[in-house]
């Protein structure tokens, strides 16, 4: 038994040795290394609905992999509003605590660091290479309770794109199948042969299909770089209608340009109703797909997006060839991230921002978000107001820079000096003293700054409400006190 | 204190036991007094006015009241060249002239077939409806063989009943053939939504006697005269049910005269309350004036071009408008019920205050065309249109609440909300027509993205109605259709040859006929 083993021993370090040395300076994670971490995390939720509270605390386990220096990767929905962090290296008794170093809500991906810096001693930093081997068997990785290491098989079956929970670019995902119960709460996964760390899992769903991301990405993240967005979305064009209407002759090339967000990379370069015919040479089909040389057809996306060193657009001009009322034009881009600024209502989860409020007389304005919106619960489509679901579900980008905010009121607090409008709730802010509302910190310096002796709000239903300016204090101060409210506003 | 007024109402002549005594002993000490308290009770003794006045009339009553079968076909909204399954139901109604029988609108909706029995009768008459009206759940009835009337009776209106009186609820409930009579009391006396149209709302009386199928159309009666019509009941509350007062009876039968039905007025305005001190100072009201606040006018309303947002109402016909709306002299009546009771060219008179001056207002009252979409509709059919597959057809409540029941809810917040938000949205000229669901044919394969999305402009013109999409599609010359949706930056693009041809196709493969 012995011997056996022993030659195992050497087969396998053989084996390590020649992959090691084919792809560079990827290092083999063997079966003891004490690099994947227990991580439970206390969060504290904002309340979206009451944005002067928080939440009941509650805790979140997830693995961490300790990646050097002291650091420690994490899914960043684990991490979202935390109070705490606690730390377990497996077969531990002691608990280390850390701190949130970096986050990227895009990727899901957050770094820690060990508030101890003797925490790291032992462990061994897992190296995440800029190579991913698909389609491929793969081993998760994951450490539970107070037991050793586990590992279970997955499938890795192809490399394809879209936005995760949290975000808006579209970035290289690998889906894997597996027969095991998994997580996904950011599990180590290694190739099966040689052990080369292939990304983590962030996505387990009950069809035994999840979501991993790929080791090209982590590496892009842990260097302190960025994800670019390419600004525009597009839509299929495969029907002959369509096609012969923009004069595109051949049936093989070409998706529509069908939005363009405003201060992205696209503004200013791609025009709506644009045909997408090339990106960086490579052909794009009716359905938005290219040919890769090595992952097969992939989402156009990639070229814009992708982190994997190789074919990295990162920091180059891409180029473009467009079809534009019907002559063929040549384009560059320069890939620049997603400006805040774009963004009109916050889609997904926060994204680590605390929702903010202003108290005017009692009543709470707030900006519409995804999030306030969700907060009712399973049904919340049938529970919020009709007008806002729309504009969630159409609006979410600017269409032009000149579009702010939506503003609404999204509750009074019943006070006696308020009570003409104690039944409005959910109703969006036009207007202060005639002027149009586009943030609540406008919405603060109009009211703060106006001379006028009332202020006036107007809703876009018509609905009206004045106070006296001094009303607005007294009001507020009464409402503190009354429904122990903190401050004011929270920005 | 609401509680405490309700307590009041059941037992009125609750009073301290003491004084009551002392008071009645000096009564019994006056001589004339005296005489006239034994005059009054020897008289109550020997006319036991109401009792067998009551006993007589259930008999009258059963000759009124009449079971009502009905065989109906609804339209399916979600494919309109569909009918749907025949199905039969009963319901109650009564006499209210000699041969006139008035029921719900509900009883007798989507009818294909009537029939009607009166008590202790064999036979059934076949009935036919004069007059439906939707708006307010009524409908007014006729058997055309005069056997049927034979030895009948019918029933006269009372008045709006008192709070906690009784009330007789009489019907054929759970379709049952034998007469039933419940008894319930007035609980309460609003404004409530009506369930049949579900959006038009009236007076309603609540009494607390279960009103259960069948039971719709019969009459609720006080001293043998109806003061309403038994029809509906409440969903949350166990043994509420709902009649519809004398007040609106009487305006369907007004309504009608003329021999064709013309539906409710709509004042067409938003308003807000105005309890707010600032907000009356800002608009100098002075401080002896009630009233409320307009936000919002209507387009094609009866206020449309006579009142704007920010006049404030202080009376209307002379009656005295509260600060909650409500009319000052009995503080429980909406002023918007004075509207309610008018017919379309009947005069509406405001007392105002504009720009911190008194005027008065006056405008003809007329019926609102957007409300027509916004309630359920019976007994009709949906025009559609389909292009190339895609199936269009106006924006309508029957069509949302089956599109819905379809689960294809799909991105149409936009449909939804245009919907709920019409009569603000709606210029009362223009009708939204959506892209609601397509016929699959290889040539609209590529327009799922589309679905659920309201029609803007075509090749340019802004789209009126689905009429005027018909006669843009069939009139147009130009090769590429071009449809501008709601909301999308992107227009659909169809090739008209190609989606003609296919028409042809899918009407053949999916069984359309008509259109």
């Amino acid at each position: 038994m012995l011997f056996l083993n022993q030659k195992l021993g050497f087969t396998f370090v053989f084996l390590l040795f020649l992959t090691g040395s084919l792809i560079g300076k990827s290092i083999p994670v063997g079966m003891t290394d004490p690099s994947i971490l227990q991580v439970k995390v206390t969060v504290q939720y904002p309340h979206f609905i009451q944005p002067w509270r928080f939440k009941n605390p509650e805790i979140r386990q997830s693995t961490g992999i300790y990646i050097g220096e002291n650091r420690i990767l994490i899914p960043a929905q684990a991490v979202y509003f935390y109070t705490s962090i606690e730390i377990k290296k497996p077969e531990a008794l002691k608990v280390y605590t850390a701190e949130l170093e970096r986050l990227d809500p895009d990727l899901g991906l957050a770094i820690l660091k060990f508030n101890d810096p003797n925490a790291s001693k032992d462990l061994k930093a897992v190296i995440f290479p800029n190579e991913v081997f698909l389609p491929g068997t793969g081993l998760v990785m994951e450490s539970k309770d107070q037991r050793n290491l586990e590992e279970k098989k997955i499938r890795m079956i192809r490399l394809d794109m879209d936005a995760y929970s949290s975000g808006y670019v579209e970035l290289p995902f690998i889906e894997i199948q597996s027969e095991e119960k998994l997580d996904g709460v950011g599990e180590l996964i290694v190739d099966a042969t040689a052990r080369i760390p292939q990304g983590i899992l962030y996505q387990f769903k009950e069809n035994n299909s999840g979501r991993v991301i790929p080791a090209f990405s982590i590496k892009h993240f842990i260097e302190g770089k960025s994800f670019s967005f390419k600004g525009f979305r597009f839509k299929p064009l495969i029907d002959s209608a369509t096609r012969n209407y923009y004069g595109l002759r051949k049936d093989d090339l070409g998706v529509l340009v069908a939005e363009i967000y405003p201060g992205s990379s696209a503004d200013g370069v791609l025009q709506l109703e644009d045909v997408l015919l090339e990106v960086s040479n490579f052909k794009i089909d009716p359905k938005g797909y290219f040919d890769h040389p090595k992952f097969g057809k992939l989402n156009v996306s990639y070229l814009f997006h992708n982190t994997n060193d190789i074919d990295s657009s990162f920091g180059k001009k891409i180029k473009l060839k467009v079809f534009r009322n019907k002559k063929p034009v040549s384009l560059e881009l320069d890939l620049k991230p997603l400006p805040d600024s774009a963004i009109r209502i916050p889609y997904g989860n926060s994204r680590f921002q605390t929702p903010k409020y202003l108290m005017l007389a009692g009543i709470i304005f707030q900006e519409l978000s995804e999030q306030f919106l969700t907060e009712h619960g399973n049904q919340w489509r049938n529970r919020v107001s009709k007008e806002l679901l729309y504009l969630n579900d159409f609006y979410r980008i600017k269409r032009n820079q000149n579009e702010g905010r939506v503003v609404f009121l999204s509750q009074v607090l019943p006070l006696s000096g308020n009570k003409a409008y104690h039944t409005a709730h959910q109703m969006i802010l036009k207007s202060v003293n005639g002027t149009q509302v586009q943030s609540l910190e406008q919405l603060q310096t109009l009211v703060k700054e106006s001379t006028s002796t009332y202020i006036h709000f107007v809703m876009s239903d018509g609905f009206e409400m004045i106070f006296k300016k001094e009303e607005i204090q007294t009001l507020n101060l009464e409402a503190k006190q009354s429904f122990q409210i903190q401050k004011d506003s929270n920005f | 204190m609401p509680a405490i007024n309700e307590k009041k109402a059941v037992t009125p002549n609750m009073m301290d036991s003491n004084k009551l005594m002392q008071k009645q002993k000096k009564i019994l000490l006056s001589p004339s007094l005296f005489a006239s308290t034994i005059l009054f009770f020897t008289s109550l003794f020997l006319s036991p006015l109401y009792p067998e006045e009551y006993r007589q009339s259930i008999d009258e009553i059963k000759k009124s009241v009449v079971q009502i079968r009905v065989f109906s076909q609804a339209k399916d909204p979600f494919s309109p060249w569909i009918s749907s399954g025949i199905s039969a139901s009963t319901g109650s109604g009564f006499l209210i002239s000699k041969n006139r029988i008035l029921t719900n609108a509900h009883v007798v909706s989507n009818a294909k077939f009537m029939e009607a029995q009166r008590n202790n009768q064999t036979e059934w008459y076949e009935l036919k409806v004069l007059h439906i009206a939707h708006d307010c759940d009524l409908a007014l009835l006729e058997v055309s063989d005069p056997e049927f009337y034979t030895d009948s009776n019918y029933l006269e209106l009372g008045n709006l009943p008192e709070l906690a009186s009784p009330v007789d609820i009489v019907g054929y409930p759970i379709g049952g053939s034998k007469i039933s009579v419940s008894r319930g009391i007035v609980s309460r006396i609003e404004q409530s939504t009506y369930a049949h149209s579900q959006i038009d709302s009236h007076l309603v009386v609540q009494v607390d006697a279960a009103i259960n199928p069948g039971n719709s159309g019969g009459p609720a009666l006080q001293n043998g005269k109806v003061v309403g019509v038994a029809f509906q009941a409440s969903t949350k509350g166990e043994n509420i049910g709902y009649i519809i007062p004398t007040a609106v009876i009487q305006h369907f039968l007004k309504d009608i005269e003329d021999g064709i039905y013309h539906g409710y007025v709509e004042l067409g305005i938003q308003t807000q309350p105005s309890y707010s001190e600032s907000h009356r100072q800002y608009y100098g009201i002075p401080n002896t004036e009630e009233g409320v606040f307009v936000t919002k006018v209507l387009k094609k309303g009866s206020a449309d071009g006579h009142l704007k947002p920010g006049d404030y109402l202080t009376a209307i016909d002379g009656r005295k408008i509260g600060k909650n709306g409500n009319l000052l002299e009995s503080n429980s009546i909406d002023f918007l019920e004075v509207v309610d009771n008018k017919f379309a060219g009947d005069e509406i008179r405001f007392d105002l205050i504009r720009d911190k001056k008194k005027i008065n207002v006056k405008f003809p009252a007329k019926k609102m065309p957007q409300m027509e979409n916004q309630r359920a509709r019976y007994g009709i059919n949906y025009d559609y249109l389909v292009f190339g597959g895609l199936v269009f057809q106006t924006v309508n409540r029957d069509l949302l609440e089956a599109w819905s029941k379809n689960g294809q809810t799909q991105g149409g917040s936009l449909l939804v909300y245009r919907f709920y938000d019409a009569t603000t949205l709606s210029d009362g000229e223009t009708e939204d027509v959506v892209l609601y669901r397509k016929l699959p044919h290889p040539i609209n394969s590529n327009s799922d993205f589309y679905l659920n999305m309201v029609v803007d402009s075509v090749n340019g013109t802004k789209v009126k109605n689905l009429n005027h999409l018909k006669d843009i599609l069939q009139s147009s010359k130009e090769k590429t259709i071009r449809i501008q949706f709601y909301g999308i930056q992107l227009p659909m693009i169809l090739d008209r040859e190609e989606s003609e041809r296919a028409d042809i196709e899918i009407k053949k493969n999916y069984h359309l006929t008509g259109n």
